[in-house]
């Protein structure tokens, strides 16, 4: 569901005409909904828009994206009065000057828009405005920091009504409110808002992937798109599948598959440095390398019960690969 | 190519700063205080470079020469880098400016005489027989805009009567117009960064194609100026040591390697903070596929077998094809 919100109810008259949006019973009055949207008037300015939108967002979890709209005057001569255009990134400025973060939609070709303290009222305020972008509102950085902390999509479009060039435009504005709200409304009417379909990464069968397991899963699935192969391509599940492992043996194996087709060079590393500690495993010793083998430090533990045993691990020490081993860290491999 | 050109009202009237905005086309003047009222004040997205760039000129403040990091250049001789410049019109996928100014808008500083005195400073506290190097290029290309900033007669002159310090140019373009206008000078090296043609296509968005670099490389190599080469940033393909004994092949062809200045060598490398770029930037990019691990300085790189791996082959083509052992350098690791 979408949330579509507005600061004043004038530039929101159209929607609630023209849609079915009934109020809700909220913490704050000018909340309404349909069988499709929310409807949110935020009020004037930064503070206003981001409780109430922080409230909306924190109470309806199934609302997936913000459509914001609203007007906004021009800082450049090159847009027209009564054009609609769509934001791309929105910055904020503050009494005490700019704020550094920045919010963006993925809109690319929309127009950047500057979100003022206070009504533009002078020509040099104006022209200072200008220096970080083109249009000036009161809200739309409130809508993307806010969106952007609950992780939802946003969107803002805004109805050019004034060219911010000192002047008191309000009056003016609020007179022309339903003519502003019709052409939002039109606007809205022929916007495409599809849900996007996320990239839900293929279910195996048969299989229990732990937490990490899964987020490593996810991980080397994109990595696979990314070099244009697919799943099946290098990991052969039907076999995984016939074999006499359990669930979740399962998924290792799948994972590892996975990662030897992605990355044969550190498949590479990984066998000559098993042909290297196996035969000491084999003579009791344990053997853990470093993460990533990004030091030289490797750890050899070995259990003595006698001194036979001591005797047997002093000589397994001294035949103990350790050159070889860590001229593998050092990339000096056979490829 | 500029949306706004933003000067600062001390240099308004300045040569320099007519001589520029002469030579470039922006939509609108804009008169500030000081770059950084405006420069870098909100976070700008990256991409936006590609249709809003801004340029701004002023007067570089503060350090205005600064110690290199360690491995930057060949061995036991001090370097240090100076700042003329943020940002850079190329869109290398790795590139750290991407996390770096949290803006893409071009920065061209006109003040090069103070610059000029403080490498002189510097210059005169280094002791005899040491040579200092000072590298351009740190945060920009070094060329790439030399046609319109016009900086680099300036450099030359100063350098020619310096002999005993050594200036280095890097680059990425083929905009070697004005620096062929130039008497080659021995302590001055135009430094070129290439990567096999398959990685530049792929990477190096908007950068000159191997081949027109290559002939850029030639051509400067023929009018006597002396020429480095830097391997840097090394990406693992599938085919890499036929890919880049190819790239040495060409190489070779411009110039003979034995008569490069240098080679350095240095695999990809990123901070967390540029690699949140990349993927932010380029959500599709082949780097993402890689099995890149965090190493114990914090940089995100492939893990240490192949790093070495990596650099041991290249050197060794390298030495192949007649580099000087001792003029192939490894960048930003440990050489065993």
């Amino acid at each position: 569901m979408d949330l579509l919100t507005f600061a004043h109810r004038g530039e929101a008259k159209a929607f609630l005409k023209e849609l079915p949006f009934k109020p809700l019973n909220f913490a704050f009055e000018g909340l309404y909904q349909s069988n499709d949207h929310f409807l949110l008037i935020t009020g004037e300015g930064v503070q206003a828009t981001s409780e109430k939108l922080a409230a909306v967002l924190g109470a309806f979890n199934e609302i997936k994206q913000v459509l914001n709209f609203g007007v906004c005057g021009s800082l450049e001569n090159k847009f027209n009065e009564g054009e609609i255009h769509p934001i791309r990134t929105c910055y904020l400025e503050k009494k005490s000057g700019m704020e550094f973060k920045s919010f963006s939609t993925d809109i690319n070709n929309g127009i950047d828009c500057v979100s003022a303290h206070q009504r533009v009222l002078s020509i040099d305020y104006a022209k200072y405005l200008s220096h970080f972008a083109p249009l000036v509102d009161r809200e739309v950085w409130a809508i993307g920091s806010v969106s952007s902390l609950f992780k939802k999509s946003f969107y803002s479009y805004k109805y050019i009504s004034d060219h911010a060039d000192g002047e008191e435009l309000c009056q003016m504005v609020s007179l022309k409110a339903q003519e502003i709200s019709n052409t939002l409304y039109n606007h809205f009417l022929n916007l495409n808002f599809s849900e996007k379909v996320k990239n839900i990464t293929p279910e195996i069968k048969g299989t229990h992937f732990t937490i990490s397991q899964k987020r490593l899963y996810n991980s080397l699935i994109k990595k696979i798109k990314i070099k244009g192969m697919g799943l099946t391509e290098i990991v052969n599940l039907d076999k995984i599948n016939a074999l006499p492992l359990s669930p979740k043996q399962k998924a290792a194996r799948i994972l590892k598959e996975m990662e030897a087709a992605l990355f044969p060079f550190n498949e590479k590393v990984n066998l000559q440095l098993k042909n290297l500690i196996d035969p000491c495993k084999e003579q009791g010793l344990k053997i853990k390398l470093s993460k990533s083998f990004e030091q030289d430090e490797i750890e050899v533990s070995s259990v003595v019960k006698n001194d036979q045993d001591l005797a047997r691990l002093i000589d397994n020490l001294k035949k103990f690969p350790l050159n070889k081993i860590q001229k593998v860290f050092k990339g000096q491999i056979d490829v | 190519m500029f949306k706004k050109a933003f000067v600062e009202k001390d240099i308004l009237n300045s040569k320099r700063t007519k001589s520029i905005l002469e030579k470039i086309s922006y939509k609108k003047l804009e008169e500030i205080e000081r770059i950084e009222d405006v420069f870098g004040r909100v976070k700008k997205p990256y991409l936006q470079k590609r249709t809003d760039l801004n340029l701004f000129l002023g007067r570089k403040k503060g350090e205005l020469v600064k110690i290199a990091p360690e491995a930057y250049g060949t061995k036991g001789d001090p370097h240090y880098y100076f700042v003329h410049a943020y940002n850079c019109i190329y869109e290398c996928q790795y590139c750290y400016l991407q996390g770096y100014f949290h803006s893409p808008d071009l920065v061209i500083f006109i003040n090069h005489e103070e610059i000029l005195q403080e490498i002189e400073k510097k210059i005169n506290e280094t002791e005899e027989g040491v040579t200092p190097w000072f590298h351009a290029g740190e945060y920009s290309d070094s060329l790439a805009l030399s046609h319109i900033t016009g900086e680099l007669p300036i450099y030359f002159d100063f350098f020619k009567d310096h002999p005993k310090a050594k200036l280095e140019l890097r680059t990425k373009s083929t905009n070697i117009r004005e620096l062929l206008k130039l008497s080659p000078l021995d302590n001055v090296v135009t430094s070129f960064s290439l990567s096999p043609n398959k990685s530049i296509k792929e990477f190096d968005l908007k950068t000159p194609p191997l081949k027109v670099r290559l002939k850029a490389i030639q051509a400067v190599y023929e009018k006597g100026h002396r020429v480095g080469l830097h391997l840097d940033p090394i990406i693992f393909e599938e085919d890499f040591e036929n890919s880049y004994r190819n790239l040495m092949t060409l190489l070779n062809e411009a110039i003979p390697i034995e008569k490069l200045e240098y080679i350095s060598l240095g695999v990809v490398r990123f901070s967390k903070a540029v690699f949140h770029q990349v993927k932010k930037n380029y959500p599709d990019s082949p780097l993402l596929a890689e099995d890149f691990i965090k190493g114990n300085d914090g940089k995100i790189r492939y893990k240490r077998p192949m790093r070495y791996w990596i650099l041991n082959k290249l050197k060794e083509i390298c030495l192949d094809f007649g580099a000087n052992q001792n003029k192939v350098y490894l960048c930003m690791e440990d050489e065993d």
